[in-house]
């Protein structure tokens, strides 16, 4: 069995040596023919083809088509060197027109959301699992209203006959509000601190300097329940952009591709057909 | 005086049967199989005495010609004394042998490539749903009586019995004892040749009796000594040389038969520990108890010098050594593993007593045989020569040290306490890599007309979640109680898979599948209506008892349910589709009944 880091080797090497036989063979060209245009073009556009048909792998997975995981790994590198070929059909230039202007704009989009997929793809995982309670996604709303019913049935547990309970007037003015909705999945996707759970906690803390013994317990358990609805929160944010980015990348694909096809027609168009 | 109460075993709180009298046990105890002279009820104990054996272990069948006793390929707890009549054993295996539609099974059949795509456009508007004239037509068998009585029999049996070799058996002889005291799956059919009785006794009485009867226990192991143990040596790698080229002398061959001889010979069986019962397996695996290595039988204990090798025959054992205060596990065996060899081995060497660098222990139920010292020098290491193991050629002493586990040693002894190392097939999910992106389940679902058969979801070990999709076991006790056998081992590929249609929807595979792996599904017609049973009628023919019965005791105003479950696509080209629509190598299905395996992947 081949291990990933021979694999990622392997995969960086032969996406090196393609990216270079590229360059070299457009320096070439250049200096011999003078025009590569046309080739990089449609060299780019199969290989933006060939890119989308992962899409179309992932839609019909009882046909013999190999594994997925082998199309990902040709999916991130031919990636990478289609940024190259890029490079080089654009001659190192900055579009000059409207249409030129869209048509990097679209790949540049594809491409950079490609890059950030990547890099959520092989970070977040591993934040998730070390975050534990391991959930679904679309799970995630009903385990939200089981722990605010949990925390409302503690509440109500510590009401006093008199209706004067600091617990419950806690719970209106901070716990309610944190339980209400998911917070700052920004912030959670970057580790930060400024969170409403971390607040929230502060106050939990300053909060027991006034509670008996009973109420203190029951503070505590009211702790334990908000924060797994932290963690279900950076559940969500993290497992939500896993999810996002591909609504953006496809989407993105099949307007590059719209773009790609009609730029290569007018192209020709103009030219008189290849030369 | 005060009375003394002796308790009996747990297992007679549910008997096998209700059915049996205290006037059927008189009845059998009557029989001359049963006679003071074929077994001595003196040896019996007050606790377990044979009476008691025969009234809560046993259960007696009146079968009709035709009905299918014992199936080729389902795992059997039970044996059968035939007490009257005959019945018929299928001899032939492989392409000669019944074909699984006359048995009532549907054979599996790969997709084409077109059937593959045409799942594109075909899939129906509503989850599970069924065909009307598929679920009447349940293959050639037919099937009578209702719930777990249910019984399969085999159509124009007189016509399809002459078409096929078998045997004839008549009364009295026993069968079906090698699966039931293994626990491995059946390895031929066996038919009622016309009306007969027979009395049938699950594991546990038989392994009472034979314990306390030596002519039937020697009868057993004489049974196995002449048809599996060969078999058994044959796919030891210790005993490869045990088998004679094509292009060797006379002389060569006679030396390794009488090698084969003594080995076969002198070879002795065992076994250790017991199968669980169903709910306490299911407890035992559901809270992952850590204390559960206490009950486990000691097969061979560290420290201690070996008689001989140990190969297991069926179940799976334990191999640790004493660490601290408790025992910390290395790795497990599976049937046709060995275990001793390192110290028999370097005893032989070095002339001296070698004591077990390990301990071995018993997980459930095991089977071994164990191979004499003497028998294992003799036979292997002095005749063995270069057809041996590495290992065992070298003249140094053997220094395998298996105390540096290539395996997590807490996630080692997570799969063994819930005992995951039964899945030949299960599915293992590497959390650090897994996006959590469903595209396994999403092509589970499209190979499986929009219905997913596994959960995202079972217990995790650090980065690693074993999932609730069936691991298709090596030791698959939902097979036991299913009264169709709808639930079957296909027997070329060896996944486990359900009959959709002779399944009853009774839920004892369900209920006792402790991963929840199996789910009862309420099933749609093409309008997406529930289908009730009333609706449903099994093959007519010529014979009205073949109707599948319907009868108000069937609860026949509920909606029919079937059992599900992940079945490996079998039927798809591609194989486990959720294994290779995982973008990431997150998700595999992995034999971790294979230690090496097992290890190779968690390692990567």
């Amino acid at each position: 069995m081949i291990s990933f880091a021979t694999r990622r080797a392997l995969g960086i090497g032969l996406t090196t040596l393609a990216t270079t036989i590229v360059a070299i063979l457009s320096v070439l060209a250049q200096a011999g023919i003078g025009y590569t245009a046309h080739a990089s073009g449609w060299i780019l556009l199969g290989l933006i083809v060939f890119l989308a048909l992962y899409n179309i792998r992932k839609a019909v997975p009882f046909l013999p088509l190999g594994p997925s995981s082998a199309w990902l790994q040709f999916h991130i590198y031919i990636g990478l060197v289609t940024f190259v070929v890029f490079v080089v059909h654009v001659d190192v230039s900055v579009p000059n027109g409207v249409f030129e202007c869209v048509l990097t704009g679209a790949y540049l989009s594809v491409f950079v959301s490609g890059l950030v997929g990547l890099y959520m793809t092989r970070v977040f995982p591993a934040r998730l699992t070390m975050l534990g309670n391991e959930v679904i996604f679309e799970q995630i709303p009903v385990i939200r209203r089981k722990l605010q019913d949990q925390i409302e049935e503690l509440v109500v547990a510590s009401n006093p006959r008199d209706g004067t309970s600091l617990i419950a007037e806690f719970y209106r003015s901070h716990i309610c509000p944190f339980l209400s909705k998911h917070h700052d999945l920004a912030t959670q996707l970057t580790r930060g601190t400024g969170t409403h759970w971390h607040r929230l906690s502060r106050a939990i803390d300053d909060q027991g300097r006034y509670l008996g013994d009973e109420e203190r317990r029951i503070m505590d358990e009211v702790y334990v329940l908000a924060h797994r609805k932290f963690q279900l929160d950076t559940q969500y944010a993290l497992q939500g952009a896993l999810k996002v980015w591909l609504f953006f990348h496809i989407p993105a694909t099949w307007a590059l591709l719209i773009f790609a096809v009609l730029h290569s027609v007018l192209v020709h168009a103009w030219s008189g057909g290849m030369s | 005086m005060s009375s003394v109460q002796i308790s009996s075993p747990d297992r007679w709180g549910a008997p096998f049967s209700d059915q049996m009298t205290d006037k059927d046990v008189e009845q059998l105890l009557s029989l001359p199989l049963f006679s003071t002279e074929q077994i001595d009820p003196e040896r019996f104990s007050r606790r377990i005495p044979l009476a008691g054996i025969l009234k809560n272990d046993a259960r007696i069948r009146t079968c009709t010609e035709g009905e299918i006793i014992i199936r080729e390929g389902d795992w059997g707890n039970s044996a059968f004394f035939l007490l009257s009549g005959s019945v018929r054993i299928e001899l032939e295996r492989g392409k000669n042998a019944f074909p699984a539609e006359l048995l009532g099974r549907s054979p599996v059949r790969r997709k084409s490539f077109f059937e593959a795509l045409s799942q594109l456009w075909n899939r129906s508007p509503n989850a599970e749903q069924r065909t009307l004239s598929a679920l009447s037509s349940p293959g050639s068998a037919t099937s009578r009586g209702q719930g777990r009585d249910t019984r399969i029999y085999l159509q124009d049996f007189s016509t399809v019995i002459d078409r096929y070799k078998t045997t004839r058996i008549d009364a009295v002889e026993f069968f079906g004892e090698q699966s039931a005291l293994g626990r491995i799956e059946r390895t031929a059919s066996v038919f009622a040749d016309g009306d007969c009785q027979l009395l049938e006794i699950r594991w546990q009485g038989i392994r009472d009796i034979i314990s306390r009867v030596p002519w039937l226990r020697e009868r057993i192991d004489e049974r196995f000594r002449k048809r599996g143990l060969r078999a058994l040596l044959r796919n030891s790698p210790y005993f490869e040389h045990l088998q004679a080229d094509d292009d060797a002398s006379e002389a060569q061959k006679e030396k390794i038969e009488q090698l084969s001889r003594r080995a076969v010979t002198e070879a002795q069986f065992t076994s250790y520990g017991s199968f669980e019962k169903v709910d306490r397996f299911i407890r035992l695996v559901e809270s992952g108890n850590a204390t559960s290595l206490a009950h486990e039988a000691i097969i061979a204990d560290e420290g201690d010098c070996p008689d001989g090798v140990i190969l297991i025959r069926s179940g799976i054992a334990r191999v640790s050594y004493r660490y601290n205060r408790g025992h910390r596990t290395v790795s497990y065996l599976t049937p046709g593993q060995a275990f001793g060899v390192d110290e028999v081995a370097e005893a032989w060497r070095s002339g001296t007593r070698v004591p077990l660098k390990y301990s071995l222990r018993a997980v459930g139920y095991v089977t071994a045989v164990v191979i004499p010292a003497a028998v294992f020098e003799d036979v292997v290491l002095n005749a063995g020569g270069d057809q041996l193991p590495v290992p065992l050629r070298t003249a140094s002493p053997v220094s395998s040290n298996l105390r540096s586990s290539p395996m997590d040693s807490g996630l080692l002894e997570f799969l063994m306490e819930r005992r995951f190392v039964n899945g030949t097939a299960s599915m293992v999910i590497d959390l650090d890599r897994c996006t959590r992106c469903d595209d396994c389940v999403r092509a589970c679902a499209a190979t499986h007309d929009n219905n997913p058969r596994f959960l995202r979801h079972g217990p995790v070990h650090g980065r690693h979640m074993v999932a609730n999709a069936c691991m298709h076991c090596a030791d698959p006790i939902c097979m036991i109680q299913c009264p169709t056998g709808a639930i079957h081992r296909n027997l070329l590929e060896g996944q486990v898979v359900i009959n959709d249609q002779s399944c009853i929807g009774c839920a004892a595979c369900a209920n006792n599948c402790p991963y929840d792996a199996i789910r009862m599904v309420q099933i749609r017609d093409e309008e997406g209506n529930l289908i009730y049973p009333t609706q449903i009628s099994g093959p007519s023919g010529d014979n009205p008892a073949a109707v599948l019965p319907i009868t108000p005791s069937m609860k026949e105003w509920e909606p029919l349910e079937k059992a599900t479950k992940c079945d490996l696509c079998a039927d798809q080209v591609t194989g486990p589709a959720c294994q290779s629509a995982c973008p990431h190598d997150a998700l595999i299905r992995l034999d971790l009944g294979s230690y090496g395996t097992a290890t190779e992947w968690l390692n990567r």
